[in-house]
């Protein structure tokens, strides 16, 4: 399946977009991990911001930057959100309140637990009405929304956003998944290949693979220790000038095989 | 237009019985879902749809998978030859080329309460509480291809309460771009605290018994559900049931209420109709969403009274079994698909006094009949919507 790429969002510690994080692929810029400032996406309403917790701003936020790059109107573009672990902020929060006596949830707290949660904010902000999903494979998040995104852009013949986002978290969560850093990234899908600034050619294959590392060592650091970061070497394939294979654990059994090229009119 | 997909075999588990025997003889005799037994630790006066056989002792699973809705899918899985049909697929197609796809709003969430009631000092979970598999959104799946043996992709979808009809798009395109032969769809939802007190925060819960479309209607009850589907690649045969249609779309107006106009529902069924080829008016049956809260119901039944005409026969089956959430989209595919197949269209359960323009169209008792054509609606918390269509081949 081969599709267009010309939009990627990101947003991460001390990464507030594609162009900061160039330098740090290409090895001229320093670059510290600890450094994390959320996001204040400007597309929600200011009473809406303040009640949207941290992954719905970072879902909103690198959704539109990817579609500001490409050039798109938000509101026409297909959705396919992902994260490994959801809002653990609020999970915490919720199980925390069922352990006490008086079990009272808050009722914003509540409706934000849903794992569309990110989907439903941006969909109000860009007042999107089109098809908008959220598929997640625990660590392997990544690549199954990856998956999900190219077929639905190439069934449906429609461009799609691709949102995966995962927010660090301590006790208990930090015994269930490494999430150590905060990390957003998205990719804007377009079902014409060879109009955009790229070209993905994806591959279902079986076999288990590993998950590729960026080559910048603080990037690879992230990479694991955040499963929405394990994108980060799919990303770097697109900070490139030369073509770049490339392979995507979906499972222990599976995975995708990509080709990524810069088309001729980049 | 889609190509339709077959439909090679499908189960449920709710309140209404475990297996489609048992819940085809709760459908014809009226029996009751739904029961006003307290839920442990819960101090709300409600009613819920409980699977019974699961509180009847259910054989252990292994310590890493083990939570209520797993034991649930475990159950769930063993109904109706399904595990078999699916192994048969496997032996068929291999392994690599059959996928996963559960939808879930709670995945196992039950669990992760039960574990924060019993946190160490530092914060941490007990040891038989550390269960990486279990403490996140994706364990329905992977419970079901590890159990079932398929590995192909997998994933899982949630987007509240319309994960488990979504469930069915996705795997119509992962086998439409012929990444997978067959798909597991299905999916799962078990009573937890997180969602009892979460729904009553927002007002939402009924101390009555769910009255979908009823003048007197009160909320939701909660109930849990496994069901599951067997999607392949083949060309529908006489006598299957296929999946023809489905749409989905946002309300992109708020996060826990309806678009007061329902546009969002109404973009989904619309789109459901086109890309099956067919008009509102060849459909003979759709099961509403019909939650039982007061806008809600009255948003859909709106919205369907002008969309279609009045010989489509309509009816909600929670007031049967429950709003299962995350497994709301199943649940009602199967019964959707059981109307087709054994012509016994369910009727609305605890509703005897239904509200608005739907009136004229919504079936209070079952009803014998012959049907072709159904649609199913979900609709969830995001404003985010999904309407799927099925019709029985016929010679």
């Amino acid at each position: 399946m081969k599709v267009g790429i010309n939009g990627i969002g990101l947003w991460g510690p001390a990464l507030q977009g594609w162009q900061e994080i160039l330098p740090v692929f290409a090895g001229e810029a320093e670059y510290n991990l600890s450094d994390f400032t959320a996001p204040n996406p400007s597309t929600i309403s200011a009473r809406e911001r303040r009640r949207s917790p941290l992954p719905v701003k970072l879902g909103v936020e690198v959704a539109q930057q990817a579609c500001d790059m490409a050039g798109i109107d938000a509101s026409t573009v297909a959705s396919v959100f992902t994260s490994a672990m959801g809002d653990t902020g609020i999970t915490d929060y919720m199980c925390r309140q069922l352990a006490s006596p008086q079990k009272m949830l808050s009722p914003t707290k509540f409706h934000n637990s849903v794992h569309n949660a990110p989907s439903g904010y941006w969909s109000i902000a860009a007042q999107n009405r089109s098809s908008s999903g959220f598929i997640c494979g625990f660590e392997y998040s990544f690549s199954v929304a990856l998956l999900e995104a190219t077929v639905l852009c190439v069934t449906e013949n429609c461009p799609v956003v691709l949102v995966a986002n995962d927010v660090a978290h301590r006790a208990p969560f930090e015994d269930i998944v490494c999430i150590e850093h905060s990390f957003a990234c998205a990719v804007l899908l377009d079902p014409i290949p060879d109009t955009n600034y790229w070209s993905l050619d994806l591959e279902y294959c079986t076999g288990p693979v590993a998950w590729p590392l960026p080559g910048h060592t603080a990037l690879a650091k992230l990479s694991e220790s955040n499963p929405a970061a394990r994108s980060l070497a799919f990303l770097e394939a697109f900070a490139g000038t030369n073509p770049t294979e490339l392979r995507l654990p979906l499972n222990e059994y599976c995975h995708l095989s990509l080709s990524i090229d810069t088309t001729t009119q980049a | 237009m889609m190509h339709s997909v077959p439909v090679q075999a499908y189960t449920l588990t709710c309140a209404l019985g475990t297996g489609m025997q048992a819940i085809r003889q709760a459908i014809t005799s009226g029996a009751k879902g739904l029961s006003d037994e307290p839920w442990p630790d819960c101090d709300i006066p409600t009613w819920f749809g409980r699977v019974r056989d699961l509180d009847r002792g259910m054989p252990a699973l292994a310590p890493e998978w083990n939570s209520r809705n797993n034991r649930l899918t475990a159950l769930g899985l063993r109904q109706d030859g399904f595990t078999e049909r699916v192994r048969a697929a496997i032996e068929r197609y291999g392994a690599d080329r059959c996928a996963v796809i559960i939808g879930t709003s709670t995945s196992s969430i039950g669990r992760t309460e039960a574990g924060y009631r019993s946190l160490d000092e530092a914060g941490r979970f007990a040891p038989e509480f550390r269960q990486p598999q279990i403490h996140n959104p994706h364990s329905p799946s992977a419970f079901v291809a590890m159990s079932l043996g398929c590995e192909g992709p997998s994933g899982t979808v949630s987007t509240a309460c319309s994960s488990s009809a979504k469930v069915f798009a996705s795997a119509a395109r992962w086998l439409q771009a012929g990444v997978t032969d067959a798909v597991v769809v299905g999916g799962v939802d078990t009573l937890c605290l997180s969602v009892i007190y979460g729904f009553h925060a927002l007002q939402l819960v009924s101390s009555d018994v769910c009255r979908p479309f009823d003048q007197h209607r009160q909320g939701i009850n909660l109930g849990e559900a496994a069901g599951f589907v067997l999607l392949t690649r083949d060309a529908t045969e006489t006598g299957q049931i296929a999946l023809t249609g489905y749409g989905e779309s946002l309300d992109a107006y708020h996060m826990s209420s309806a678009h007061p106009e329902g546009l969002g529902a109404r973009l989904a069924m619309e789109a459901a109709v086109r890309r099956s080829g067919i008009s509102f008016t060849d459909i003979d049956y759709v099961n509403l969403h019909g939650t039982g809260t007061r806008s809600n119901d009255a948003i859909e039944g709106l919205i369907c009274h002008e969309l279609f005409s009045g010989a489509t026969m309509m009816s909600a089956t929670k007031g049967h079994t429950g709003h299962t959430l995350g497994a709301a989209g199943i649940t009602e595919a199967v019964l959707t698909m059981n109307a087709l197949e054994t012509g016994i269209v369910p009727g609305t359960a605890n509703t005897s006094v239904p509200e608005g323009t739907v009136a004229s169209k919504l079936l209070l008792k079952n009803r014998s009949s012959s049907i072709s054509c159904a649609m199913s609606n979900s609709f969830g918390f995001g404003g985010n919507n999904c309407s799927i269509l099925f019709r029985m081949a016929r010679e």
